[in-house]
């Protein structure tokens, strides 16, 4: 596996992948915030959130990068195609289960039954995250697409 | 004929709500949320909506209560065999609670207890899906009580009689009935449960769920505890803050302006909303109450909702969003219904996601500025986001809109719009001068605010009427006017303010009641009823003006109109003093408590002249 490879272009598609999911926002798209989510994980400083999320979200997208490096060893496979395939993989699970698997362990994330106690103050992503916008399962399954098509076009 | 409004009473978990009337019938219950489709809608269609009863057979006669400071409804039935009590709730329970135990989504429990003698019952369970559209399958599972499915979610009613008691008829599709009867000391407990979740989970009955029904009593107990207020008229301002509490949206802090759809403003007219959504123009009231009332959870939920709501319209703010910030809210129309006293269109969805408030605007800074002594530091987001409210005001204060009260057929320069742009750029200066914001372009909020304040004196106030006016270069009033002096924009004792408020008390008024308006084309054919709120900013103009008897009186009348629950609608009929409109209507409480809260204060402040108590 090329680890050198998947360091620099993990880098650069977690980095268009954070670009592209916060441009969405302004545009009106979602008001799904990855790296504030994360960040809160860590801190209720709203002013720290979300460099720390951003930090946690390039880690992430580091880790994500060496699963997808196998993936490409295991098939011996390395295209954009290929990388964009699992990207639309990777981005279901994101929708599907893994913004459902942080509405259990974030400290700050309302439940979906939570109630009449108020809020702990995040509301919950909700099925495919619509409860951010109806755009959001959009954006995030297009942002993993080109995610997963970038490290698949530079990995040699 | 339809029930009256005031023979309903609302229950509740802080996500979704149901109406109990006082003949033991839930006519009103969306699951799982406020805006979701209805279960039972019997009061927007006795035979298509659906319905849940359990009353006597034969003549009875009935009372409803809360039980003290709590959301648990007591309705007491008397035959001529006996009187029983029903206790209705949404199961409620803190969050430590519910670890301890699986629980369904949401539980909906119903116990018929025997007070004296002997009385018989029937039960009716009539689930409809989508708003009356569907009979749903009703599957007899015996001990695991009657259950049936609807796209993802699953109900389930559930209940303590013996098997075979509680059956599917088998002549009347999707008809459950039970007949039963209680002596004293004997209880029959109901579950109707929901899940969105497979295996649903059903909730255990005859060991567990008077424990509940008892955690219930004591989590609205514990809550309402929390209440500072201990001022005149207490029960009644704990009452609207029990009800606010049911009206708000746990998951997300948002606080919906009504649990109904289509409650017409007149019975038989086209006045009918659909109000399961979050107004804008709500914030800066509701802020204020809860922080009078020590509710600081609720108050931190309710801005954190409004902050992230608004984040898919920015900078732009839309008069209103669903509860999870959602900016499109189509209307349709629900045909096959026949509407509350046969009041049709039924609506769901509002038309009104797509006007132009400028208001709002003001409203929010107001909000955010009411709440900032809570804030030791803005964050860069809200600082962001004030900050470009500010700039929307100062790009478009001048233009049109559609004004508080959503008139669909006209765009005009409403006064009150003009004075809520002040507000909102008057709080953002004090905003950026105790937050010490550099680079905020203070001078040019400076400069228009003074611009709209000038432009106010000169063209919304008419010396002919010597009165503001409801639009620029007008000659009429509207109750919206009240606010001025409620937003800091003038002194309610202030010579234009008082004049003001005795002509709207002049124009407006009818047995002591008060429109928003009057001879003014909304758009709309027929009329409406007295405005809720509007009787409350009256009610404080005048307390704070010194008029604080008339004051009393006036809160008085009004009270008197709830129903025996405590409950107020939008509107009031001002002959016959019928609940009208969406019911009940957080706005309207909202208003009573800040009403109390200003009777209090200047009741206290000069005590020796008032011999009217």
């Amino acid at each position: 596996m090329n680890i050198s490879d998947l360091f620099l272009w993990g880098f650069a598609a977690t980095l268009v992948l954070t670009v592209l999911l916060s441009a969405s926002r302004p545009l009106g798209f979602t008001r799904m915030d990855l790296p504030f989510m994360l960040g809160t994980l860590f801190t209720s400083n709203r002013n720290n959130a979300p460099w720390l999320g951003f930090m946690a979200h390039l880690l992430m997208g580091w880790l994500f990068a060496l699963i997808y490096g196998a993936a490409f060893e295991s098939a011996n496979i390395a295209t954009w195609w290929f990388g964009a395939a699992i990207g639309l993989v990777h981005g279901a699970f994101v929708l599907t289960v893994g913004l459902e698997m942080m509405n259990y362990i974030h400290p700050r994330m309302a439940r979906p039954y939570q109630g009449p106690t108020p809020t702990r103050q995040l509301e919950p992503p909700g099925f495919l995250a619509l409860n951010y916008g109806k755009g959001t399962p959009l954006v995030t399954l297009l942002g993993h697409l080109v995610y997963g098509g970038i490290i698949g076009t530079f990995y040699s | 004929m339809a029930a009256r409004l005031s023979d309903y009473t609302l229950i509740g978990n802080a996500r979704a709500a149901a109406l109990v009337s006082k003949n033991g019938c839930i006519d009103w219950c969306c699951l799982p949320e406020f805006d979701s489709p209805s279960v039972f809608a019997a009061i927007l269609d006795r035979d298509q909506g659906g319905h849940f009863s359990i009353s006597p057979v034969g003549n009875y006669s009935s009372e409803q209560r809360y039980l003290p400071d709590t959301n648990v409804v007591e309705t007491i039935f008397e035959t001529s065999d006996g009187k029983a009590r029903l206790l209705d709730a949404f199961t409620a329970q803190t969050e430590k609670d519910k670890k301890r135990n699986l629980f369904p989504d949401h539980e909906l429990m119903r116990i018929v207890e025997g007070i004296s003698g002997t009385v018989e019952f029937r039960l009716e369970y009539v689930p409809k899906t989508y708003y009356g559209k569907h009979t749903p399958e009703l599957q007899d599972r015996q001990k695991l009580g009657i259950h049936f499915i609807w796209k993802e979610n699953s109900y389930t009613l559930l209940s303590t009689l013996p098997p075979g008691q509680l059956t599917v008829n088998k002549i009347i599709p999707g008809c459950a009935t039970a007949n039963f009867s209680v002596s004293p000391g004997e209880q029959v407990i109901f579950s109707f449960s929901h899940s969105a979740q497979s295996p649903a989970i059903v909730p255990e009955l005859k060991t567990t769920a008077p424990e509940r029904m008892q955690q219930t009593i004591d989590f609205w107990k514990n809550w309402i505890g929390q209440c500072t207020y201990t001022g005149l008229y207490k029960e009644q301002v704990r009452r609207s803050a029990l009800v606010l509490k049911l009206l708000t949206y746990a998951p997300s802090g948002a606080i919906v302006a009504a649990p109904t759809t289509s409650l017409p403003e007149k019975p038989g007219g086209e006045r009918n909303w659909d109000y399961r959504y979050c107004w804008l123009r709500d914030a800066s009231f509701t802020i204020r109450a809860l922080l009078k009332l020590g509710f600081e959870e609720e108050a931190n939920a309710y801005m954190h909702w409004i902050l992230h709501a608004t984040q898919l319209t920015r900078p732009k703010l839309q008069v209103v969003y669903n509860v999870f910030g959602h900016a499109s809210l189509p209307e349709q129309i629900i045909s096959w219904l026949k509407g509350y006293a046969d009041s049709s269109p039924v609506r769901i969805g509002n038309g009104a996601d797509k006007q132009f408030q400028l208001d709002v605007y003001g409203e929010v800074l107001d909000a955010v500025f009411a709440y900032s002594p809570l804030l030791k530091k803005v964050d860069r987001d809200t600082k962001k986001f004030v900050l470009g409210l500010g700039n929307i005001i100062c790009d478009s204060w001048d233009k049109p809109d559609n004004g508080i009260w959503e008139i669909r057929s006209s765009i005009i320069q409403h006064t009150h719009s003009k004075v809520m742009a002040w507000v909102g750029l008057d709080r953002l200066i004090k905003l950026t001068e105790n937050y010490k914001w550099h680079d905020a372009p203070i001078e040019k909020f400076r400069k228009t605010a003074a611009r709209i304040r000038e432009n106010i004196e000169q063209f919304g106030f008419n010396e002919e009427i010597n009165s503001y006016t409801h639009e620029l270069k007008g000659c009429k009033v509207d109750a919206s006017l009240l606010t001025l002096s409620l937003a800091g924009y003038c002194d309610p004792a202030s010579p234009r303010m008082v004049a003001t408020t005795k002509l709207i008390q002049e124009r407006l008024s009818e047995n002591n009641l008060l429109y928003r308006y009057l001879n003014r084309d909304d758009g709309l054919t027929g009329n409406e009823g007295a405005f809720g709120i509007c009787n409350f900013w009256l009610i404080e103009n005048l307390a704070r003006s010194g008029k604080i008897e008339k004051a009393m009186v006036l809160f008085e009348t009004i009270v008197a109109c709830a129903s025996p629950t405590g409950l107020l609608s939008e509107e009031i009929d001002t002959e016959t003093f019928e609940l009208l409109g969406n019911y009940p209507q957080g706005f309207t409480h909202i208003g009573l408590i800040n009403a109390a809260f200003a009777i209090n204060e200047v009741y206290h402040e000069t005590p020796a002249h008032h011999e009217y108590l």
